[in-house]
């Protein structure tokens, strides 16, 4: 199945579209890339492809192929996505953006299968909010229940309980393909739910309580010409190859940059991906940042880079095409209550560094031979660290066998290019070492 | 809400929004459709054939309908098809002693109009805690009786409680029966059915009430899915009772009445009784989600997969098809599947491979928005609570993938409004009781 449903090309939102559509959807193409063949539904190839004669798709769902066989990894989409950002509205102790875009496909995940959502006849908007820390700027895994009432300003609104999903350039948010109506201003209020990780440092005792706000946007032509004529469709010859799009959401946000205080010297090696450019101005203005696999400078992702975990950062292992960092906070450290170890896992995109909420991990620690530990992580989110898994363990020693297993892989639905990745997830071990004794 | 042209709907869809309108409106419209559209040959109209009731012939239990409901062929009670909850408050200048009369009156020329069934009329009434907070009584109810103020019940959900001193609960297939003992009640009708009923408007302070109404039973859903909450394209399989698509309220999935009854006290034979008013949103219910992922949603991951429902649940006879291993393996099953149905959580609640609540819900389009209002009957509150809990499914969520609404059985799709908790005494009590009326009585 493809986005589009164009033999469904009848309602009033086609119509309004169609206008639109004839220049804006080129102006915002290069040649012949809207000519594409959408990938894996042969029957629906003529009608989908076709954006000359106005083809918009159904409710304003506009024409985006897909790569056809994409690989069981993060890879680089067909198009950079458009989105109009309103600005950030205050909800108890936390910060909502919103975020709103033409409707789109997306993939739910039940247990390891990606299921395609598709944009339903009456949908009329991607309705999308990351919730953040207003103090630190770190985007909240408000996964815990977030509501959204949509209506008409000034009436009662239809709830929604929209999906946790992750997206290369947003990140972690909260979005759904929302029917709203007429053009008109509507009244999106949002209900945050508590936050249901364990919190440590600067975030312990926070996030106990639902926090409500409410923001307004105005539906209409302007703002469909401006989302469906933002889309930028990337080289085809990219599509589908390993990378993601660049994070945009984080762009503006700056996350404090917290010191560094590692308390070794022990460097890190890479963990398995390019570094590109290092100094990039982190934007579109130019096409090379637009996406790749460079790596991405701290202050526009969600987690920090491996090097800046705090405690005794342990080799970097991928599964499923996440990367996971593994550190040892020393014994007695502000994570434990006693003296114990701390044993965090840092599951993240690779290349933007965006976090995996509602996963299971299990670890088991082998030492001589023998399983000692088996426990499932708790997650977490820290200042330093980040949103996390971890366990409190009394005793690690060098040479400590540490297995990460994955009964449930991110259970978060996914936009364009991270569908595939994340999903199969292998376990992996990792060897602890420089843990003093 | 108003009557739509009546040309421009089916007759159910005519008679559900009667019921909704209610008052001499909807009952003239409901009068005027069955009598148009069902001509009797000896010139009678419908209503008029509505049976009489024997009012010495009922149980104690006000909650005691089950022997008065059809079955279907697996012996499965099915429920009246509409239903209306009138929430009220007694007027401050009402002196309770005086008005008790009245009002058992009323509900006894009730009772004489009406046979006690489906195809009559089935009342309950009953009262909530505020009401019991005018005596003076220390602690205001007996401890025979576990009836708290409501509460919410979950992180999701910031209610509105319904502290409304009374809640009467009518339930009938036919539409014209319930909106004319309404009618009689609380409007301008003094007689129906050929009896004369005692009014008690004036009891009542009508700026402190409500008025909730619905419908249940295969067809309704799919003839009124034309509301917010519900997609376009009319998803709502015609077989289905309910608007997720499914039967429930199995025989075995219910608590016997037996079993949600209170059992000692100057309240035995009575109940208490939950009712939540909940929203749904059943676009991604709908669109995006497919049938088999609706069915793990709704029973377990295993039902989908051993294709144990059918389309609405046809394939499921007196109880919901759960194995012992569906309920005992729950957490694994989150882990493994990483999603857990509705049905399967919900049945942790049991006590003997029974559940300890009687469901007499039922779907509504009050405010033109799709919901359920959700009315439960049980021993004690904190059997709902123990349910509700099991429902909520928080300790799945905090150990698995799954989260506190996504995957998580139907969570994701209900969201709560109103709770309300009322305590329905014995039909010797069911009239302004006092809290311990034995004791006041002696």
């Amino acid at each position: 199945m493809n986005t589009q449903q164009s033999d469904q090309l009848t309602r009033r939102r086609a119509l309004q579209l169609a206008v639109a559509s004839g220049s804006i959807m080129l102006a915002g193409c290069t040649g012949d890339e809207t000519e594409a063949e959408p990938a894996g539904d042969p029957d629906e190839t003529e009608d989908t492809a076709d954006t000359d004669d106005g083809n918009v798709g159904e409710s304003g769902a506009p024409p985006l192929p897909q790569v056809e066989d994409p690989p069981d990894a993060v890879y680089v989409p067909t198009h950079v996505e458009s989105m109009r950002h309103l600005d950030p509205v205050s909800a108890g102790e936390f910060e909502i953006i919103p975020m709103i875009t033409y409707p789109h496909l997306f993939w739910n995940v039940t247990g390891t299968e990606a299921v395609p959502a598709e944009p339903s006849p009456e949908d009329d908007v991607h309705l999308m909010v990351a919730v953040r820390d207003p103090e630190t700027g770190m985007i909240l895994p408000a996964e815990t229940g977030l509501e959204l009432t949509v209506g008409p300003a000034g009436e009662s609104g239809s709830p929604h309980s929209p999906w946790p999903m992750i997206s290369q350039e947003m990140g972690f948010h909260i979005g759904d393909n929302v029917p709203l109506g007429d053009d008109g201003t509507y009244e999106i209020s949002v209900r945050v739910g508590s936050i249901g990780a364990r919190t440590t440092g600067e975030f312990a005792d926070r996030f106990q309580e639902a926090g409500e706000g409410t923001f307004t946007f105005t539906f209409d032509q302007e703002f469909r010409e401006e989302v469906v004529g933002g889309i930028e469709y990337l080289d085809e010859e990219h599509w589908g190859e390993p990378g993601a799009l660049a994070p945009t959401m984080h762009m503006h946000m700056g996350h404090e940059n917290h010191e560094h205080d590692h308390d070794d010297e022990q460097s890190h090696d890479d963990h398995g991906h390019e570094h590109g450019a290092d100094d990039h101005e982190h934007g579109h203005e130019t096409h090379d940042d637009r996406f790749g696999t460079f790596e991405r400078d701290r202050n526009v992702t969600e987690l920090p880079p491996v090097e800046d975990l705090p405690g005794v950062i342990q080799e970097t292992a991928q599964s499923g095409d996440a990367v996971f960092a593994t550190t040892v906070l020393d014994r007695g450290s502000r994570f434990v209550d006693g003296d114990e170890y701390y044993l965090a896992v840092s599951p993240r995109t690779p290349y933007n560094r965006g976090m995996l909420p509602m996963m299971t991990i299990d670890v088991t620690v082998e030492r001589d031979g023998e399983t000692v530990i088996s426990e499932e992580l708790q997650d977490t989110i820290d200042h330093e660290l980040g949103y996390h898994y971890a366990i409190e363990v009394e005793e690690l020693h060098d040479g400590d066998e540490v297995t990460v297993s994955f009964p449930s892989p991110p259970g978060v639905s996914r936009h364009q290019g991270y569908e595939t990745a994340f999903i199969e997830m292998d376990p992996v071990t990792v060897t602890i070492d420089g843990v003093s004794e | 809400m108003t009557l739509p042209d009546r040309e421009s709907v089916s007759r159910r869809t005519y008679l559900k929004t009667a019921v909704a309108v209610g008052g001499s409106v909807g009952l003239t419209a409901c009068v005027g459709e069955l009598t148009t559209t069902e001509p009797q040959p000896d010139g009678e109209t419908d209503t008029q054939r509505v049976p009489t009731g024997d009012r010495d012939s009922l149980p104690d239990r006000q909650h005691a309908w089950n022997g008065y409901l059809s079955q279907d062929a697996h012996g499965n009670y099915e429920p009246p098809a509409h239903h209306v909850l009138r929430y009220l408050s007694i007027a401050d200048s009402v002196a309770l002693d005086s008005a008790r009369e009245q009002f058992e009156t009323a509900l006894t020329d009730l009772e004489s109009a009406f046979a006690w069934s489906s195809d009559g009329l089935l009342f309950t009434v009953g009262y909530s805690p505020r009401y019991f907070t005018q005596f003076d009584e220390q602690p205001a109810l007996p401890e025979s009786v576990e009836f708290p103020e409501p509460t919410a019940l979950t992180d999701l959900e910031s209610p509105t409680f319904d502290t409304y001193e009374l809640v009467v609960h009518f339930a009938s297939d036919r539409p014209d029966a319930l909106l004319a003992a309404e009618e009689a009640l609380f409007g301008s009708q003094e007689t129906v059915n050929g009896r004369e009923i005692t009014a008690i408007s004036d009891l009542f302070d009508e700026a402190e009430s409500d008025r909730r109404t619905g419908f249940v039973g295969a067809g309704l859903p799919a003839e009124n899915q034309d509301v917010e909450g519900i997609p376009s394209g009319n998803p709502v399989p015609e077989d289905a009772p309910l608007f997720m698509g499914f039967r429930s309220g199995f025989e075995r999935t219910q608590a016997t009445e037996d079993r949600v009854t209170i059992e000692a006290g100057p309240f035995a034979g009575g109940t208490t009784q939950h009712i939540s008013k909940l929203q749904l949103q059943l676009n991604a219910w709908w669109n995006q989600e497919n049938h088999f992922q609706r069915v793990a949603k709704m029973f377990s991951p295993r039902h989908a997969a051993e294709e144990r429902v059918g389309d609405v649940g046809e394939k499921l006879t007196t109880d919901s098809g759960l194995t012992t291993e569906d309920i005992s393996d729950l957490l694994k099953q989150a882990r493994d599947d990483g999603v857990v149905g509705h049905a399967q959580k919900t049945a942790r609640a049991r006590e003997d491979g029974r559940p300890v609540i009687l469901r007499r819900d039922f779907d509504t389009t009050d405010d033109d928005h799709a919901g359920l209002h959700f009315v439960s009957l049980q021993r004690s509150i904190s059997d709902f609570g123990k349910t509700r809990a099991a429902m909520t499914g928080t300790d799945i969520a905090d150990e698995s993938g799954i989260g506190p609404r996504v995957n998580n059985g139907i969570m994701q799709y209900i969201f709560v409004r109103n709770r309300g908790n009322f305590l329905i005494p014995p039909r010797p009590h069911r009239s302004f009781p006092t809290a311990n009326p034995e004791a006041n009585e002696t």
